[in-house]
């Protein structure tokens, strides 16, 4: 679910940084929800 | 974006400097090395994305904003460090901070322009590749980690075109070369070093028995300098952690994501320093953090043998862009002129190209695995 986000975000076309820090925000929504992480 | 980029010609302004060549219709004073000191380390704090990002901040200083430098030496440096190994955007903060003031200029822009990223990237690696890291941080480097295959394959695609329209009449042996480096980087990566050179060598020849210039060895990196390195890794530790970093910086051509796969072999499954989730991770902070992207190896190094580590494997990366700077950059005219060099980077780029895409399939099988 992660990489599929990422490569969403990635998708959008906000360059390198801003896909990272947006992965990394769905990765910490998805953590305090108490999905699983690899 | 995590490309050499190639420098565009702008608007005219004029040099002062060591190098200053005597086109300059006029000369605007060079700054202070206090304000080489200012100015290389606001651009390492604000030197977000990537290469592209460095040269275009770089550009607007000394260039557009304050006429250091004339559009046309600013091209030329870009251009030779190009050619060089290693952090290309790095190597132009550098160079350009020595034709503005010598030899301390380029020691003192360079570490500014070094310095406060490698820092970030050093603390935050405590904070993410801590033992036991609270669940939002793992979920923040999971997320992050799981966007960089994909970006892998973005900044490939992104090299290829260009890489593919300079081919020309070659373009049989630039798919060679980039499947050469792709299958490399997917399978060997502690030898894909070896196989940019390799590519690089082939083209050398091809040239030579083709009547062109080249056909003489590379010499790019003293042996001597090498195999001392080479032999201390075998032995693990320190001496390890050295070699991966002094491939890093001294022995790749691509910059950005071709490190990627030159460490991850190393770095989680050889030395056993990381995970793969962890290495994901590090990938992703030499990314987000400002100043080179090469900063991953200092993350690497963390995992390793913690902030010593971390240290020891930025100045190992790093020390080689000094090193042609201020040993090399007199030269960097004759360097740009070579046709021995251009027909080995015309080898070595497209298998740059083709390693930047294959390190995808370890990054994507790292996510599975982490």
């Amino acid at each position: 679910m992660l990489a599929a986000a990422a490569v969403a975000l990635l998708a959008l076309g906000r360059g390198v940084v801003m896909t990272l820090l947006g992965a990394g925000a769905v990765g910490v929504v998805v953590a305090l929800g108490g999905g699983s992480l690899p | 974006m995590l490309r050499k980029g190639h420098i565009s010609a702008g608007a005219v302004c004029f040099a002062s400097g060591p190098m200053a060549a005597p086109a300059s219709p006029t000369t605007v004073p060079g700054p202070g090395i206090g304000e080489v000191a200012r100015e290389w380390t606001r651009i390492g704090c604000v030197g977000f994305g990537g290469p592209p990002a460095h040269i275009a901040l770089l550009r607007e200083l000394c260039v557009q904003r304050r006429g250091w430098l004339s559009a046309e030496h600013f091209e030329d440096g870009g251009a030779a460090t190009n050619l060089l190994p290693g952090p290309a955007s790095t190597q132009l903060a550098i160079y350009c901070a020595w034709r503005l003031h010598g030899g301390l200029g380029a020691v003192v822009g360079g570490l500014g322009f070094i310095l406060p990223g490698l820092v970030l990237i050093l603390a935050l690696s405590a904070l993410f590749l801590a033992g036991a890291p609270p669940r939002w941080v793992r979920g923040a480097g999971a997320g992050a980690g799981a966007a960089v295959a994909a970006v892998a394959v973005s900044a490939g695609w992104a090299l290829a075109a260009p890489s593919w329209r300079k081919a020309g009449d070659h373009r049989a042996r630039w798919w060679a070369y980039v499947v050469a480096g792709g299958v490399s980087a997917a399978l060997v990566g502690p030898w894909l070093v070896l196989v940019l050179l390799a590519c690089g060598a082939v083209e050398l020849v091809w040239r030579r028995a083709n009547g062109g210039r080249g056909g003489r060895a590379l010499a790019a990196v003293s042996p001597w300098v090498v195999l001392p390195l080479a032999a201390v890794a075998g032995a693990g530790g320190l001496g390890a952690l050295a070699w991966v970093a002094f491939k890093v910086g001294a022995l790749s051509y691509g910059g950005g994501f071709v490190i990627i796969p030159l460490m991850q072999a190393d770095a989680v499954d050889r030395y056993h320093w990381m995970s793969d989730s962890q290495f994901l991770g590090a990938v992703a902070l030499g990314q987000v953090t400002p100043g080179p992207v090469v900063h991953t190896v200092a993350a690497v190094g963390y995992a390793a043998a913690g902030v010593g580590g971390g240290l020891l494997a930025a100045l190992v990366a790093f020390a080689p862009s000094f090193s042609f700077v201020l040993l090399g950059a007199e030269r960097f005219d004759r360097l740009r002129a070579s046709a021995r060099v251009r027909a080995f980077l015309d080898g070595a780029g497209p298998a740059a190209v083709g390693a930047i895409l294959g390190s995808a399939v370890p990054l994507a099988m790292a996510l599975t695995e982490g």
